[in-house]
């Protein structure tokens, strides 16, 4: 029915004839001023003139309090309140705004109420008597029902066939809750019901006050009361009532800063649905903006985790040694995690217990008192591992809990200096490989989320142990291909760019420079350092594409032989496993086997002169009996005075011969007995020299050359024969062979500051500069292969480094060669007779 | 001259050399006794009283290092000649520390033998 009502409410929300419109049933002062108030705090001025004057009567007829206006205007304008604020509680509303304007009727309408109806029920029970509301309106009746101490219900009976409308009876209500505030109370609770068509109930219901408010204003009326009747001899005088006025106004604003207060509360109340909705609505914004705040920082937290990370597999990806790798995780995690200082303990096997290894501060943070403290003597105890194991490899601590680990330390160090920080450990645990932690002190104030650092340390944990592994791998790796007696090279399958070079290859390679540097080497092009014939590339660029593409695993390579400048190398490449992720690298084992070449020539040699030289030796005894017998004979007849001087001649001439060949045979036999094996002994170089001059001038090219020399007084030296015979007949050979047979050798030796130095020189065609590195390796020649094999000056040089002497070379081409020969004697056994 | 009072004993297996050094010999005066069998120059060395020995050191039955040695264990005063055909250091270092006075190399010219048997004989 209601609903019903409300629709035609609605739809005869129109213009209003004036007539009907101004009907004298509702006091504009009381009905509608308040609605237009209520409005125009809402909407502001102009749009209320608009939202009023749409049902046709003019504001300036409305805001005068004397003018009346219909029932049924007064409805449609409540309809038209609801319409505009889509609040069906509207009308109660109004009476919120139900002030007098100006203050001194704002004081005298609640000094007088306060103290007239300092009991609601008063008031109430004024409002609904007939003297009083005809005053407002004239559409019906109020008839007392039911009043208790704080209660009051009545009836409200329209005249005339007006019937009860919905927002009518709300706007009542307000009123009725309001006309509370006046004396005091706060809002009071009302219902209404509206019973038949033209008949409501009201009920209102307010708080007991306590007495001492009753007595107070029953003192304060009796007080004005008397005062007047004293003073003015007259009682509600009201122009005369200036004393009572200045009471009233003191009681006003005592009373209007409770019902101020009470306002408030009201409105709180009344603001209690919308508040409660905006409240939840800013609850879910901010609880919103937390949740968005959260995942920033999480997302902040997590970028930090990832760029340390990242970071972390990059110095752990390029690890070679695992103690700079746990200090530039030191550093970065102090960077990052504003971590105030880091220490890393190692354990010692040794001692059983973690023994520090360094210490970092973060330079932006650090603070003096931490500054100050060094762990150089710090030992912990080995019980921490159990503790940390138990945590997963983390653990954040209080430092004084460190204390009981803490085995030896300065005798000054004071550990409360730490109250203030934390320690955050980060272990690293391989059981019976390897064993470390680093303590993080951390400020306790960090705001750093517990969970990034522990996922953190966890993650780095297992990363280092990851690259400990590696790293002793690879450590494994190297120190066997280090100690291969063998060059080892290991190269980039794909750009053929050098990894590995095992120290035999630096060391000793004979193709490289000496004192050259690992990184020299280490990063360049496999062809470029070592200039291989085309078959050895050619086998190379084979085993990569059998294990490339066609991906044959267990392919063995061949042994191969392949010649380089003037030495022989035997290799075979082998595959490497992959210590690091994307390369795929290859190993080439070289062996200079150029000597074990020469030896395995110079033994057949060596045998076939031992041979010749077993038959000299056997030649020389046959011979030379049958030549002491004709020397005999020989000197017989040259000493026969008998015979003719031509006769003599000859016999002298046979004698001649016979020495001569007597001596070649010496020479011969001597020579050959050398190349066996002999222990050293004393020998005089002098006498060597001679000696294997006498043997150079057998030599088939020999043909006039003048033999200067200059032999000073040199001490024994202890060597053997033989070998100093070959470094002699060698280089009397050569110089022979350079001088076509023709010119001057000089041979000089002498004794200077305990070194004996042997100068040969000779007037032969002499050496080129390129050729002159290259005339001590084996198989360098530049003669024809009839004259010579290239092992002689080779043979030389070794014999002399035997013995720790030098030989030097100095030529000029077309001017002949000097070769300078050094031994020292404090390297070499002496014979001082 | 004093040398005529002088006893030497040769020992050599082969006859050709004991030939050459008779011939070189025979104008000194020198006793000179041959023999080519150098066991039974130990035995000659053993009943006579030889100034001094002139051996060579590759001999049949046995060498003439080992005659060196026992002469020289018997008679260590009694100087020996060691002929040799050719030179062997080794050898040579072994002779002398056997006590051998010296040593010639074939083929010997007569002056060569001469002064050296002079040298030993009047020292």
């Amino acid at each position: 029915m209601q609903k019903n009502e409300n629709k035609i409410s609605i739809k005869s929300s129109m213009k209003f004839n004036e007539f009907e419109a101004k009907k004298q049933e509702l006091n504009c002062g009381v009905n509608i001023i308040p609605v237009i108030r209520f409005l125009e705090k809402n909407f502001g001025m102009n749009k209320t003139i608009n939202i009023v004057e749409s049902l046709g009567l003019p504001l300036s007829f409305l805001s005068n309090k004397r003018n009346w206006v219909s029932y049924s205007y007064y409805s449609s304008l409540l309809d038209k309140l609801v319409e505009v604020t889509e609040d069906k509680r509207a009308p109660f509303k109004i009476a919120s705004v139900l002030r007098p304007e100006s203050i001194f009727d704002d004081i005298m309408y609640a000094g007088y109420a306060s103290i007239f109806f300092s009991n609601p029920k008063i008031m109430y029970k004024s409002i609904i008597s007939k003297n009083i509301y005809k005053t407002y309106q004239k559409i019906g009746d109020f008839n007392l029902l039911n009043e208790t101490k704080n209660s009051i219900s009545f009836e409200y009976i329209l005249k005339n066939n007006y019937k009860h409308k919905n927002n009518n009876c709300i706007a009542i209500e307000g009123y009725l809750s309001f006309g509370a505030l006046i004396c005091g109370y706060p809002p009071a609770s009302t219902s209404y019901q509206i019973t038949s068509d033209n008949r409501c109930i009201f009920t209102v219901s307010w708080e007991k006050k306590s007495k001492l408010f009753e007595i107070v204003f029953f003192t304060l009326f009796s007080i004005v009361f008397v005062s007047e009747i004293l003073l003015y001899k007259k009682i509600f005088l009201l122009k005369d009532i200036m004393l009572s006025t200045f009471i009233f106004f003191a009681i006003y604003f005592f009373v209007k800063n409770m019902q101020f207060k009470k306002k408030i509360t009201h409105e709180e109340i009344f603001n209690f649905d919308r508040n409660n909705s905006i409240l939840n609505a800013l609850s879910k914004i901010e609880k919103d903006y937390n949740d968005l705040l959260e995942k920033e920082i999480k997302i902040m937290e997590r970028n930090t985790y990832l760029t340390i990370m990242s970071e972390a597999r990059k110095l752990i990806y390029y690890a070679l040694y695992f103690t700079p790798v746990l200090f530039n995780i030191t550093k970065l995690l102090l960077d990052n995690l504003n971590f105030v200082k880091c220490v890393y303990f190692e354990f010692s096997l040794k001692k059983r217990s973690y023994e520090y290894l360094f210490d970092l501060n973060n330079e932006k943070i650090v603070t003096e008192d931490i500054k100050a403290v060094s762990f150089i003597n710090f030992i912990m105890s080995g019980e921490i591992i159990e503790y940390i194991q138990k945590s997963n490899n983390y653990m954040n601590i209080e430092t004084n809990d460190l204390k009981k680990y803490i085995i030896d330390k300065p005798i000054n160090f004071n550990l409360d200096l730490f109250n203030k920080y934390y320690a955050n450990i980060l272990f690293i645990d391989m059981p019976s490989t390897y064993s470390g932690f680093f303590l993080f002190f951390s400020l306790k104030k960090s705001n750093f989320s517990r969970e990034i650092i522990k996922m953190l340390f966890e993650d780095i944990s297992d990363q280092l142990k990851i690259c400990y592994e590696n790293i002793s791998t690879r450590y494994t790796i190297e120190n066997i291909l280090s100690s291969i007696p063998s060059y080892v090279i290991i190269f980039n399958t794909e750009d053929y760019t050098i990894k590995f070079i095992n120290n035999l290859f630096l060391t000793s390679f004979p193709l490289i420079e000496k004192k050259i540097d690992k990184l020299d080497v280490i990063g360049k092009k496999l062809f470029t350092v070592l200039h291989f014939n085309q078959d050895v590339i050619d086998n190379i660029q084979n085993y990569i594409n059998e294990i490339t593409i066609n991906n044959i695993e267990d392919l063995k390579s061949e042994v191969y032989e392949t010649m380089i400048n003037n030495f022989v190398f035997e290799y075979s490449l082998f595959r490497i496993p992959r210590f690091k992720n994307q390369e795929k690298l290859l190993g080439l084992i070289m062996n200079d086997i150029t000597e074990a070449k020469y030896f395995q020539k110079n033994i057949i040699v060596n045998e076939k002169l031992l041979a010749l030289g077993k038959v000299a030796s056997g030649i020389a005894h046959e011979i030379n009996n049958p030549l002491y017998a004709v020397l005999a004979s020989a000197e017989e007849i040259s000493e026969n005075e008998s015979i003719d001087n031509e006769t003599r001649d000859y016999a002298e001439e046979i004698i001649n011969h016979v020495i001569s060949v007597s001596n070649i045979i010496k020479d011969l036999s001597s020579f050959s007995k050398t190349l066996r094996k002999e222990e050293t002994y004393e020998v005089d170089l002098n006498n060597v020299i001679e000696e294997s001059l006498k043997l150079v001038k057998y030599s088939s090219n020999y043909l006039e050359i003048n033999i200067i020399k200059n032999l000073g007084e040199i001490p024994l030296i202890k060597t053997t024969k033989g070998e100093m015979q070959q470094v002699f007949i060698n280089i009397f050979n050569n110089a022979v062979q350079a001088m076509n047979g023709r010119g001057t050798l000089n041979v000089e030796t002498k004794n200077k500051s305990n070194r004996i130095i042997i100068v040969i020189k000779d007037t032969g065609s002499g050496i080129s500069k390129e050729n002159l590195p290259f005339i001590f390796d084996l198989y360098f020649t530049t003669k024809n292969l009839e004259e010579g094999s290239g092992q002689g000056l080779h043979i030389v040089k070794k014999i002399i480094t035997k013995y720790n002497g030098d030989i030097k070379v100095t030529s000029k081409i077309g001017k002949g060669s000097v070769f300078h020969i050094t031994f020292y004697l404090d390297r070499m056994g002496v014979f001082n007779e | 001259m004093n040398n005529l009072f002088k006893s030497i004993l040769v020992i050599d297996d082969d006859q050709l050399i004991l030939k050459s050094i008779k011939k070189q010999l025979k104008d000194e005066n020198f006793d000179v006794d041959f023999i080519d069998d150098p066991l039974e120059g130990m035995k000659m060395i053993d009943n006579k009283k030889y100034d001094l020995i002139l051996s060579d050191i590759k001999m049949k039955p046995i060498l003439g290092i080992e005659v060196l040695e026992k002469v020289k264990k018997r008679y260590p005063h009694l100087p020996i000649i060691i002929i040799t055909g050719y030179v062997d250091d080794k050898l040579m270092k072994k002779a002398k520390e056997l006590g051998c006075n010296d040593y010639l190399i074939k083929p010997i010219r007569k002056n060569d033998l001469i002064n050296s048997l002079n040298n030993i004989l009047n020292n």
